[in-house]
């Protein structure tokens, strides 16, 4: 899968389930700009899942950022983009 | 900001409501607000504040598991947790009473925070429910009072329940422990509270903060007794329940000040920076995803749930809905036999519970869409052999006197299809009082309900039973993921004895695994279900060809078994999540959250190896076949190979 064509996914998946209408861009911080919460991170999932095809756990991804100022859209596209089967 | 408070008749009403949650989150924000708040109290115009909450079903459910999983050092631990520290301090050094009125899930640091309180009244509503939840569902040490405050009001032995045991308990069972001083009826709550604050004002209501304290009979003796249990749990959780057992003790000692606060201190980090407790945020995260999977997808088609786990639990339940206050949504219809509860259940054939052959529905396709195509994670269609027969003696008649309870209940109006009938099948699980209470394991499964849903689009069951505190699972196909996941277990370790290995070595390994529950309590949660269920559902478990002497084997495990006195066996328990495997694959349940979600409630799965699917990674299958023995059925091998040459684990 393309960059352009990953992050496109992210982003679809990122404006459907944030608590309000948003136009998410690369370097959105989810809780700080877009106002996620643990709760609504479940509802990123799911839409994540409903993209890639296959059920999305982010606990790996929350885990490793540095701080919670740290989960962007960015990363969060990264992270799906290591964890993608190869040839998908 | 989360609290809005008024002011009115010299009573401060502080009302949290966070924002953009479904439920109320006592983050940092509402720390900061606390503390500002109570420091603004005046004796002198203020005679009582009230704590309450704007969401019917939640006064506090949690701290925000988000902001913890950012804790990795001892220092982050004390910085990021000095302001919630210094919040209940000062709502316990509050000038005037202060008031809890609790009304739904009062959970982990929201009942810490009820602690800090004067006074508590609670509604009697399905969704209020007193839980600490920092042991059972975070491997955590709570922070916040629990260790020095719950004990002198309800005893050591009940608060080593409910801070180590999970015990759960609703309003009338708080009453009656004394952790609450009064209940209404939900109603007529805020007229309740506005009368129970009449009386605080006037003087008329003791504080239970500056009561003597009722530690009970001999507590350090009770500790010590709760010290010879923890031996026996899984070696996973001993520092944890150690170090929480230390803090009681010093509290039943009388140092509940300084040192008491520093050694609480270093006991959190210790558990918060493990990386049990890492691993159980995990399973908080797909909990989470199961909850809003089965709100959007609940579509009872086959009109029929099943229950599973807490007994008591499960019986509240019942009760709730033949005698209480209806769930919104859900309209009793006829209510269960009077003799459930104390009544062994066996079930009738053909019913919902009962795996009849050719039920309504059986062999149904997987619905369309209902989630992602072809993913591992479920959504195949169900394997060769996941319908074979029953073996001999399955689904015998039920003996003279037994009955197949039902509950019919009427599901609207928030349908958008209209009213329709659910049957309920008996709950997993036996009631308290069958005898069979000294073979559970102390923590026990969560409220749980499977729904078996064909297809999907309508939330109001899933819903209904969600706001009355149960987790709900949804299933399709001729079988519940419930019983299929408790056959297959109970088909390992029946496979385990019949080839040489003793209970002894078998309960081991499960400890080893992690598991509080053991062979005798998944025995057990078959029970209701009847005398022949557990042969039945392991039997299924083989793919039908159930080996001799499979009912005396399983006979054979209903027994406690000393771990002492068995060896050491890793290769059982790679064994023991092979035979789980195909059920996550291929089960019944649409979505391997609620197959975690399953694992969890029923088998005990524990949240310190994050949950089962999630555990079971291509590579881990692949080492575990590597020393799995012959005796492993050819199907199930087969599945696992396939499972891991393909390399596509259950979540990305």
């Amino acid at each position: 899968m393309r960059d352009a064509e990953l992050m496109e996914k992210v982003v679809r998946a990122v404006r459907d389930s944030a608590p309000r209408p948003v136009d998410p861009e690369p370097a959105h911080r989810l809780v700080d700009d877009l106002g996620f919460d643990s709760l609504r991170m479940a509802s990123l999932a799911i839409a994540l899942e409903t993209e890639m095809g296959q059920p999305v756990l982010l606990n790996d991804w929350i885990a490793s950022a540095p701080s919670l100022s740290d989960l962007t859209v960015q990363s969060l596209a990264t992270h799906m983009a290591a964890n993608l089967e190869p040839g998908s | 900001m989360p609290f809005s408070p008024e002011e009115r008749d010299g009573v401060l009403w502080l009302t949290l409501e966070t924002p953009g949650a479904s439920v109320n989150i006592f983050n940092s924000a509402t720390a900061k607000q606390t503390l500002e708040l109570m420091r603004q109290v005046d004796p002198g115009r203020v005679r009582a504040v009230v704590i309450r909450s704007a969401k019917a079903t939640s006064f506090i459910n949690g701290a925000g598991v988000l902001l913890v999983t950012y804790v990795k050092t001892p220092e982050d631990v004390a910085a990021e947790s000095l302001p919630y520290r210094e919040a209940y301090a000062a709502v316990r050094a509050c000038p005037v009473p202060t008031v809890a009125a609790i009304q739904g899930s009062c959970w982990g640091c929201g009942l810490e925070l009820a602690l800090q309180c004067d006074h508590r009244i609670a509604a009697d509503d399905h969704g209020t429910q007193f839980r600490l939840t920092e042991m059972s569902d975070y491997v955590e040490v709570p922070l916040f009072g629990s260790t020095r405050f719950l004990a002198p009001v309800v005893g050591m032995r009940k608060a080593i329940d409910l801070l180590l045991w999970d015990d759960r308990w609703g309003a009338r069972r708080a009453l009656e422990e004394g952790l609450i001083q009064e209940v209404a009826a939900p109603a007529m709550f805020p007229e309740a509270v506005e009368a129970f604050v009449r009386r605080v004002v006037r003087g008329d209501v003791p504080s239970q903060k500056t009561a003597p304290p009722r530690l009970g009979p001999d507590p350090l003796a009770v500790i010590a007794e709760a010290r010879k249990k923890v031996e026996s749990i899984p070696p996973l959780y001993h520092r944890t329940f150690g170090d929480t057992l230390d803090l009681l003790e010093l509290a039943a000692r009388g140092e509940v000040g300084e040192e008491h606060a520093r050694r609480g201190l270093l006991a959190t980090t210790a558990s918060t920076t493990h990386p049990n407790a890492k691993a159980a945020y995990g399973m908080f995260h797909l909990r989470q995803t199961a909850a809003t999977l089965a709100m959007w997808g609940a579509q009872v088609d086959e009109h029929a749930i099943a229950l599973g786990g807490e007994g008591p639990g499960v019986l509240r339940f019942f009760e709730e809905l033949r005698k209480r206050q209806p769930l919104a949504g859900v309209r009793v219809l006829a209510a269960p036999p009077a003799d459930l509860i104390r009544a062994p259940v066996a079930h009738a054939p053909n019913s919902p519970g009962a795996h009849a052959p050719n039920s309504p529905g059986a062999h149904a396709p997987n619905s369309p869409g209902a989630h992602a195509p072809n993913s591992p994670g479920a959504h195949a269609p169900n394997s060769p052999g996941a319908h074979a027969p029953n073996p001999p003696g399955a689904h015998a008649p039920n003996p003279p006197g037994a009955h197949a309870p039902t509950l019919t209940i009427l599901v609207g109006p928030n349908d958008a299809r209209g009213a329709e009938d659910v049957e309920v099948s008996p709950p997993l699980f036996p009631p308290p009082d069958s005898g069979a209470d000294s073979l559970c394991w102390p923590i026990p499964g969560g409220p749980f309900v499977e729904l078996h849903a064909a297809r999907g689009a309508r939330s109001g069951l899933a819903h209904a039973l969600q706001r009355a505190g149960f987790q709900v699972a949804l299933s399709r196909g001729d079988a519940y993921g419930s019983h299929q996941l408790l056959g297959a277990a109970l088909a390992a370790l029946a496979s385990m004895l019949l080839d040489g290995e003793t209970p002894h070595t078998v309960d081991r390994a499960l400890r080893e695994l992690g598991l509080f529950r053991r062979a005798p309590a998944l025995l057990s949660s078959l029970r209701p279900l009847g005398a022949y269920a557990a042969v039945a559902l392991a039997g299924r478990a083989f793919g039908g060809q159930a080996p001799q002497g499979l009912a005396p084997a399983l006979a054979q495990l209903e027994a406690p078994a000393d771990f002492r006195a068995g060896r050491d066996a890793p290769g059982l328990i790679d064994e023991f999540l092979l035979w789980l495997l195909p059920v996550a694959l291929d089960g019944s349940f649409q979505h391997p959250s609620f197959v975690d979600l399953a694992a969890r409630e029923l088998l005990d799965f524990p949240v310190a190896r994050l949950s089962l699917c999630a555990h079971l990674t291509p590579d881990r299958v692949r080492r575990a076949l590597e020393g799995v023995p012959a005796r492993l059925p050819a199907r199930a091998r087969a599945r696992a190979e396939a499972y891991a040459g393909a390399g596509k684990g259950f979540y990305r």
